[in-house]
Parts: C-alpha cells; structure tokens; sequence
C-alpha cells in the first residue's frame, strides 16, 4: 500500500493539468479562490511548456511559447507559485534550483501578472539557456488594453512578480484617469 | 618597446575657422580608418591597423621615406586583440578570428617583400608574457595546458622555436594553477608578476618573484573597497608609486610599501583634480602625474627636463592633447597620438634628436576636409559655493541660435573632457549650440563631489546645470533651448524640461531611465542584496519619494514635446523604462515622438543607428522649433548630397520592419527631404510611394514624374523601372520603343540579370523591328553567376520562370516561332510533352494551423472551395490549386511536362493589379501539383488562377471571392 501511494503521489506530481491562454476578451465568473495569472513570454527558440507550482499544478503549453513574445492570460487558484521547470524541448529542460527568484504571488479575483520570463537559447553543439523573469508591466498594460479590454475593465490589475512595483496599481486603475 | 606610463598632455588655443561644410552623418558617426600604431625597436619602422573595404589591413611605413607597405590582411570581423613588434624583423600578432577562436602568430617582417599570409605560424594555445625585452631573440610564453586550459606554464623560448610550435628546447619558468591572472614580466627589477583572486579573503592579489627565485612576494593585495589603489610603477625593489584616495578626497600619488602592505609618504595631490595617470622612469624617479584640467588631460612635471621636452612638443601638435603612445628601444623615436575637440586624432612619430615631427595618419582621413569647433571651457560656482565646470561649444556658421543642453550619463562616476565627441560636433556642425556640464557627482574632482551627487536625482544635479545655463544665457540670447541627453543623460533632460517650462521648448531622450522605484525591481535577479546595494551607490536608499522624482508619475507635468529614444535590448536602463514613460506620456495626450530601434542596447551597435538617431534629431529639432532645412540652390553640390545621404538613412531605417518599426509616412517624409535634394534613389523611391499609392493616394503620372526625374538624375532603377512599365503597360500604355530606351540604359551600366529578361521579354513581344525571337531567347538563357548566394540564384530563377510564363502567356507567336522558343526551353526546363490533361484535386482558400502536438509542424487546412471572408487573426492564409497532369497513355517518370500560371488580383472596387506568373515544370507521377497565392488580410478582391500548356491553351481556370 505504502508502494502504492508512493508511485501515485509520483504520478500526481508528474502530470501537470494543461492550460491554454483565455481565447476570447470575455471576463470569465471566477470562484472565490480564483484569480487570473498573466505571464509573458519572450524566446528565441519555440517552448515546449512552462510548469508552476503552487494550490494547483500547471503547464503551460507549446501553442502559447513560440518563438518571439506574447502574453498568456489564464485563471487559477491564488496563492503563492513556483516557476518550476521550463521545458526548452522534448529533450532538454531547465529545472530552477532558485526558487526564491521565482516565486510569483495570484491573489483571488483579480489579475496578477507576474512578469515576462526571457528565455534566450544559444549555442549549436553545446546548448544553454538563459533566463529571467522580468518586469514589462507597461508592456502587459498595453497587452490587455489591446486583447482583453473586457476582462480589463471588470478586474483590477496587481504585480505579483518580484519586488514591489506601483506601475499597474496606478494606471491599470479604473476609471482610467489622473495619475494618482 | 612599448611604454607603460600614461601620457603626456599639453594643450594651447586654437584659431578660429571661417567657413564650415556640413559634415556627412556617415562621415562622423564611423569608425576611425587607422588605429593601434606602433614603432619598430629600431625606430626605422611605423605600424598602423586600417580599415579597408572588407579588410582590416596591417600597414608599415618607412619613416624616414613616408613609402607603405601591405604586410597582412585580414577579414574585418577578425578583431586583431594585440599586435607588437618583438625585434625589427618580427611582428607578434593575437587575432580573433570570426568563429571567436583567438590565435597568435608571429610575423616575419622584411619591408617592402610581399608575404603569404600562410606564413604565420599558429603558436600553441597561450600567449606571450609581456613586457619581456632583455634578449631579442627569446620571449616568455605563457602555455594554457589542462582540460579547461586553465592552467599556465610560463617558459623562456626562443622566437624561431615557438613559432613552429616547439617548446621542447624552452626553459620552464613557472607553473601557475586555475585561479592565477595573466603574468607579466617587470624588465626593471628583473621579475615576473601575476595577479590572482583570493576567492577566501574575497581580494586581488599581485605578486612578483625573480626569474632565477621560485618564493612569491605579495606586492599589492587590494580588496574592492570604497577607495583606489592603483599601482604605477617602481620606485625601488619594495616600493611601488601607487594612485589612491584612501586617506584623501582627492586621488593621489602615494608610495607604497609593498612587504607591510600600506601607503606611504604622499607624492603629489592636486588641490582640485583626481589624478588619472602617473609616470615613473625607469631608475625609479617620479616624472610626471596627470589628471583633467577643464577638461584637458594635464601633466605636472617633477622633472625640469621632461618639462622642457613637453614645451618642445606641446609646439608640435596645435596646442592638442598629445599622448606619447611607445618609443623605440633608444627612446629617440616617438609615436605621439593628438586629439583635441576640435580634432578627432592623428598619429605623428617626433625624433628627439632632430626635434621634427611628421604626421602620419589621420584616425578619419575622410573628416580632414572638415572643420570642428573647440569647447570653451566655462568655470562657475553654484549657489551653494560649489566650484563647477562645464564646457559650451559655439557652432561658427549656420548658427541656428539654439541651445542644446546636453547632460552626461552616469550620473555619478562619469566625466565630461576636451577629446573629441563626434555628437556634440555634429550638432554644432548642423548650427546647434551645445552646453556640457561636470555636476556634482561626475568623476574626477574628489570623493566628496562625487558622493555628493548620490540620490540627488532631479534635485542638486539639474540644479548644477541650470546654473550653468543661467549663466550662458547671460552672455547670450538664445531664441530656442533643448535639453537632448542619454542614460541618465535622458532622465535629466526630462526633469530639467519639468523644471523650467518657460525657457526648454523640447526634450530628446535617449536609453534613459524615468521610473526611479522600477530601478529595484527591473528583474528576479535584480531585485538581491548585492545588486540592490549597487543601486543604492547611485540612486540613494530605495523610498516611496522616489516617485516624485520619476517622469513616469510626472508626465502631466511636461509641457514640452519629446522624442523618446530606446533599444529594445537595452539591459542597463531595459526597455521598460522607456515604454512606462511613452505609455504615460500617451495617457496624458502629451506631444511625443519615439524611436524604440529593435536591435539596439544601451546605444547602437552600428554606426548607421549613431547616423540615423542623428538626423532624425536634427529633424526633430528642425519641425518643433520651426527651422527650416536650407534652400538647394544655397548649397554647394557637397553640402546638399551631405544633408541627402543622411535623410536617405533615415528613411530607410523607417521604410523596412528591420531596425525600426515600419513607419511609411516617416519614410515618405525623408525620401521627400533627400529628394528636395535631387538625391535620385529617393527620387525614385517617393515615385514608387505614388505607384504603389502608399500612404498618398495612387498617382501614376505623379510616379512616372519621379520616375522620370531619377533617371534623369541617373539612377539606373528608375530606368529599369520605366523600362518595365512602358513593356507590361502599368500606369501607361505599352511603348516597345521607349521600353528598350531605358532597359538598353539599365542594362549598359550593369548587366543585370532582371534587366536582361525584361530586355528578352521585349523582344519577344514586341512588334516591327524591336521583334527578335532570337535575341529574346539569348537573353532568357542567360547565365546565373555562380559566385551568388543560394538565395540571391534561387530569386534570379524564379524571376527567369516568371517572365518567360509573362511572354508565353501574353505573347502573340507564329508557329515556327513557338517551336522555336519551345525548343530553346527545353535547355532550361527538361520536358518532352507540350500538351496534357488538367486533373483538378482540390482548391480553395486555406489556413494554416498549428499542430497540436509539440514539435510537428502545422499545414494549411481547406476552409472554402469558393471564397471566404478575411479576418485578421494573424494565421497565415492563401488561395490554392492543388492538381494533377495527365498525358497521353501510361504516365511514367521520364514524361516531363510544363504548366505556365497566371494569378490575377481584382479589388473589390474593380482595379486590377499587375497579374503574378509562375512555370511550373516536372512529371504526371509523383506528388500532385500546386499554385498558390498568400492573402493578405487588408486586400480583399477576386483572385483568379489560370492555367496554360506550352501551346497557350487554358486549360484550366479558377476564381475566389474574398471579402
């Protein structure tokens, strides 16, 4: 039985649950615990899949990580999250031992976005990558005023990213207006 | 031999210049022609680096016959890291080549007999100790040995051995480990010297030891602390000559004692300036100390004699910053470099013993025509007592009464000085006035002046420069001021625009920074203790009140219009900065203009964005203040072909989606500038704009005015365009006549390939005289050149198939002459079947999709047999044929066929765009065959596909309907 549990706690953290970027700008009825997770993207090589970890598993997949830049706007469970593991291919991934850097922060009903992780691959033979999780929140802010005024105007907009950032409180804040 | 010392420096007036020509961008924004000179041991030789063309050549002169001699070349991507002559027949070289892979090489040298490059000798991995000069014919080799070549043997070899790689007769010396630095070899007290990181005590550690001893002395252990230690020189065998401010405000020259490890007796301090440089002789008496004097590199002399030997140079050079680069083994010969504001460099050698000097070479021979203006140097105390410096330089023609209020970057730890700054002379040269201010914080006036300037962001520094500029404004009116800076250069012009509303009239900034609190949280990795602590070194602790000083949170406040300048791969400021202040300015409906260049950093990485940035500012500067660009015919032919080159860059660089987004009406707007004048590629380009009706509405008498005029102006495109139009009949009717005028035109200045089918094309079609079966095939055939990329061949074929389908599909042919042409096709496309059987599969209009699945590529799915409507969802769409060939009886691979393709595009308001053709060649068996034609969302209309055999039969015709 102990075997059991094991090999199904294993199998548990294996598969991560999927997740696609929202398809269309309609704000979606979020439970209590829900909020939206917007992360940029910017590669020089196509992604095979970004994991987060946190109150649930997720992947986020090879539609949404081609080359070049581009935000994913997907909801999930708040709370604090883990970028894990970047898959670069189907046979190379990077799986970050730093975890401290890489913590991002969902707060329920509202839109977190958390920054755009640069992956920047070199190298032919020998292979490596580069990353780092950066703060473009102006460049997400133009993002949702350009994809997804809907959900915009119904959420209110918070950095989840890494340090203390004003930016999106200021001037994500509704009604758009005066600096405060 | 080379001298370790910094350099002299001696500086006098300069007169003033009575006439200006207007300066290419391409001129001034560029590399420097010659660099890295060098002296042979025997003073009879001069050493020089030239870029030329596609090279990088290395150049000796005979210095007393001024004759040149060629002696390598190498590609001018390979970055030639080292060169030194070793004796007066051997040359010792370091080049990196294209791969990234560093190679040594030691040339042999015999003036004027001409060498094959294969001649160097590649030395094992390693590279040469230098300093070492006691025996002419041996050097000091330091070899990389281990699996991560990490580790060092020095050995003493001889040249001849170690150019064919032969270390077996060598003498080791030394046996370094992973951590040891670069040795060098100290040729007055006999020593090797090494430095190495202590990794325990977190220090640098230098240490020498005698070549015959095998114990190592700590010579200098310097942690990175909050103060300078330098080493200079030797004074004696345990005391170095070092530069310091640790127990000064000011750095200056102390002894140091190298067995206790600390300062000693202080040498020299200047009341006001850090010092930069000192020199010490070889007997170990000091020689001079140097530092910046209002800008200017400055000596003081502890020697009466070397005082006297600078007053005979200083009479040598105009008064320039001259910098005693090497002398030859006796000292007798000196390479002198100058350089001054008013000069962008030259390389001299002087004689000691004769006291004449001779230029060599000019950095930029191709500015030598051109005039530059010196700073004045401006001394001012601000309100608080604090003794400042800045320096204004004065355009002398063109004056358009304007000041450019220019703030350094940095802030804190950066100076202004006297040399040569290619911008602030553009400027002038364009008739700009421009203001350089030393605030507090920037280098070389002590610690306190520089730590004064830490966290007075948009506070005590932009007080400083508005000092200074309060006091320029006293001695002069100016009708227009501008602040224009970069880095924090750009932050500051834009607070001092906040500050003072009444007197700036525009900003422009450059890869800056305006949001202060982002600069603590850029990135998860810029967000830790240590690179916090940088931050705080400059910006101050991190607080709430930043914000107040941060344009992002200000842009109500700014009254002025920008232009807002930043690289995409900026990783100092990082781009975001720039983007947060551009989305507040638009929030704010502010008058601004921006550059964000997409393969640009924290500046440029090509000259033609220095050139670009340039001229657009200027033109920024031109429509916001509303000064007009002179009159053509107020130009010397130079200067009008100068402003014209320049716009053209600037055109370019908006015309195509590669440094810039593209931005057709900014384009436009240049190619018409450049135009106005008589520039002929612009000409033609704004023909092209009214053609194509770009941005203005579609003109053809307009486009063949153009047209017309750049031909004239002997542009060969604009015939060869003329050529085409007058053979296919766009925007005019067919004339075969006026047609073969300007292909023949095109076609005598560079056999094209394009121009020789459009040649053969008209000779195919035409009637009366012009009508040559013969020729037009001669020139269909014509030979692909075989030295052209892949892609360059691949376009070159493609063209060939289109216009030969153009001329079977729209030509009119008698019998014999189709057999003919068929016959010659033959040598071209192989097939032994002219008529076949169309068998449709499918067509329609299709999408691309994605695949699912990682790694698997995507294809194009059938949405519509008949039509569909566009939408703009960024998934690539076309209209496609996809068909069979049949012949005659059983098919096999040896039937080959030819199938010629005609698109036509139809808007939906009924005009109808030039058609698109296509020859499609190969066998019935095998994999079926397609045509297709791309969308483009914006271009709804009817798309027609039909398709001919080699007999001009149709034997095939499609049409969609796409809204």
């Amino acid at each position: 039985m102990k075997y059991l549990l094991f090999i199904a706690l294993l199998f548990l953290h294996g598969c991560a649950t999927k997740v696609s970027t929202l398809q269309t700008d309609s704000d979606l009825v979020l439970e209590a615990d829900k909020g939206y997770l917007l992360i940029g993207v910017e590669t020089n090589s196509s992604l095979k899949g970004i994991r987060l970890n946190g109150p649930s598993y997720i992947e986020l997949t090879h539609n949404d990580l081609k080359r070049g830049s581009n935000f994913i706007l997907v909801d999930l469970k708040a709370g604090n999250y883990i970028i894990e593991e970047i898959l670069i291919s189907n046979y190379a991934s990077i799986e970050i031992d730093d975890g401290e850097f890489w913590t991002v922060d969902i707060r329920p009903g509202v839109i977190n976005y958390v920054g755009n992780i640069s992956v920047v691959s070199r190298g032919f033979w020998f292979r490596y990558s580069e990353i780092e999780l950066v703060n473009k929140s102006s460049y997400a802010l133009e993002f949702l005023e350009d994809k997804y005024p809907n959900v915009l105007s119904s959420r209110e907009l918070h950095y989840g990213g890494q340090g203390e950032d004003d930016f999106l409180r200021i001037f994500g804040a509704k009604p758009v207006g005066g600096v405060q | 031999m080379r001298i370790f010392s910094l350099a002299f420096l001696l500086c006098i007036s300069q007169p003033a210049f009575a006439s200006t020509k207007i300066i290419p961008a391409e001129a001034i924004f560029d590399s420097p022609i010659y660099f890295d000179a060098s002296v042979s041991p025997d003073g009879k030789h001069f050493s020089i680096l030239e870029f030329r063309d596609k090279y990088k050549i290395l150049m000796i002169v005979d210095i007393d016959s001024e004759e040149q001699y060629e002696a390598a070349q190498f590609h001018r991507e390979e970055y030639i890291q080292e060169y030194f002559w070793l004796n007066e027949s051997q040359i010792y070289l370091k080049v990196e080549r294209k791969s990234g892979r560093v190679e040594e090489m030691i040339y042999d040298f015999e003036f004027g007999v001409e060498r094959d490059i294969k001649k160097f000798r590649k030395l094992k991995e390693g590279y040469l100790v230098d300093g070492y000069g006691a025996d002419p014919s041996q050097v000091l080799f330091a070899h990389r040995t281990g699996e991560s070549r990490r580790i060092q043997r020095i050995y003493k070899v001889a040249i001849d051995d170690l150019k064919m790689g032969d270390l077996t007769k060598a003498t080791l010396l030394e046996e370094g480990d992973e951590d040891t630095g670069i040795y060098f070899y100290d040729e007055q007290f006999e020593r090797l010297i090494v430095s190495t990181f202590d990794w325990d005590s977190d220090s640098v550690i230098i240490k020498w030891r005698g070549l015959e001893e095998q114990e190592w002395h700590v010579l200098l252990e310097y942690k990175n602390e909050e103060y300078v230690l330098a080493p200079v020189g030797f004074m004696n065998a345990t005391t170095m000559a070092v530069l310091s401010n640790k127990d000064t405000d000011k750095i200056a020259l102390f002894e140091f004692d190298t067995t206790t490890q600390t300062l000693g007796k202080l040498l020299f301090e200047h009341d006001k300036y850090d010092l930069v440089g000192a020199n010490v002789g070889a007997d170990g008496q000091l020689s001079s100390a140097h530092f910046y004097q209002h800008g200017i590199y400055t000596k003081h002399y502890f020697d009466n004699a070397e005082r006297e030997f600078a007053d005979t140079l200083l009479s040598k050079f105009d008064g320039r910053m001259a910098f005693i680069t090497e002398t030859d083994s006796s000292g007798n010969v000196i390479v002198v470099y100058a350089e001054g504001s008013d000069h962008p460099g030259s390389y001299h050698v002087y004689n000691l013993q004769t006291k004449q000097s001779k230029k060599l070479f000019d950095l930029h021979p191709n500015l030598e025509e051109y005039q530059f203006v010196k700073s004045t140097p401006i001394a001012f105390t601000s309100d608080d007592g604090t003794e400042l410096e800045a320096f204004l330089t004065v355009p002398e023609a063109h004056d358009r009464s304007t000041l450019l209020v220019m703030p350094h970057g940095g802030p804190i730890g950066i100076q202004e000085t006297d040399l040569f700054n290619q911008s602030v002379q553009f400027y002038v040269n364009r008739g700009f006035t421009v203001l350089r201010v030393n605030f507090r914080g920037s280098a070389g006036y002590g610690k306190e002046f520089q730590e004064s300037g830490v966290g007075e962001f948009g506070k005590l520094i932009e007080q400083d420069i508005s000092a200074a500029v309060e006091l320029v404004r006293a001695q002069r009116e100016y009708q227009h001021m501008c602040s224009i800076g970069a880095s924090y250069g750009g932050y500051s012009s834009v607070m001092l625009a906040i500050a003072e509303p009444e007197i700036y009239d525009c900003v422009i900034a450059s890869f800056g920074i305006y949001d202060l609190p982002l600069l603590y949280n850029h990135s998860n990795y810029r967000t830790g203790d240590e690179y916090i602590e940088q931050v705080e070194r400059t910006v101050g602790q991190f607080d709430e009140s930043l914000k107040a000083q941060s344009p992002v949170y200000m842009a109500e406040q700014l009254q002025q219009p920008i232009l807002l300048i930043a690289g995409m791969d900026d990783e100092i400021s990082g781009i975001e900065q720039s983007n947060r202040f551009k989305y507040a300015l638009e929030r704010a409906g502010k008058n601004i203009e921006s550059l964000f260049y997409k393969h640009a950093g924290h500046g440029h990485d090509y000259w033609h964005g220095d050139q670009q940035e340039g001229v657009y500012t200027i033109d920024f500067l031109s429509r916001t203040l509303g000064l007009e660009y002179p009159h053509l015919e107020n130009l010397s032919e130079h200067d009008a072909e100068s402003l014209a080159n320049g716009f053209v860059t600037a055109a370019d660089y908006s015309s195509f989606d590669v440094w810039l987004p593209q931005d057709k009406e900014t384009a436009l707007r240049f190619y018409q500038l450049a135009a106005d004048y008589n520039h002929p590629r612009a000409t033609f380009n704004i023909g092209s704009f009214y053609h194509r009706g770009e941005v203005v509405d579609v003109d053809h008498s307009k486009a063949l005015e153009y047209y017309q005029k750049s031909a004239e102006l002997g542009y060969m495109e604009a015939h060869e365009r003329l050529g085409k139009l007058y053979l296919q009949g766009h925007a005019v009717d067919v004339d075969y006549e006026k047609a073969q005028m300007h292909l023949t035109k095109a076609w005598e200045d560079e056999e094209d390939f394009d121009t020789g089918l459009s040649l053969g094309e008209l000779h195919c079609m035409a009637t009366g005289e012009l009508r040559d079966i013969d020729l037009c095939l001669d020139y269909f055939l014509l030979e692909i050149d075989k030295s052209q990329t892949t892609k360059q061949k691949n376009r070159n074929r493609n063209t060939r198939k289109s216009t030969i389908a153009r001329a079977l599909i729209e030509g009119e042919y008698t019998q014999v002459e189709m057999e003919e042409i068929q016959a010659y096709l033959r040598k071209l496309y192989y097939f032994n079947h002219v008529g076949f059987e169309f068998q449709l599969n499918e067509q329609g209009v299709y999408t691309f999709k994605e695949s699912e699945r990682y790694g698997k590529r995507g294809e194009y799915e059938l949405v519509s047999e008949t039509g569909a409507t566009l939408k703009d969802d960024g998934s690539k769409k076309q209209v496609k044929v996809l068909f069979d060939t049949d012949i005659e009886g059983i098919d096999t691979r040896q039937d080959q066929v030819v199938v010629l393709v005609k698109w036509t595009y139809t808007t939906l308001d009924g005009q109808e765009k030039p058609s698109y053709y296509t020859l499609l060649y190969g066998s019935p068996v095998g994999e079926q065959w397609s045509s297709y034609y791309a969308l483009d969302a914006d271009k709804p209309g009817i798309y027609t596909a039909n398709f001919y055999d080699l007999n001009q039969s149709l034997v095939h015709s499609a049409s969609f309907n796409i809204q």
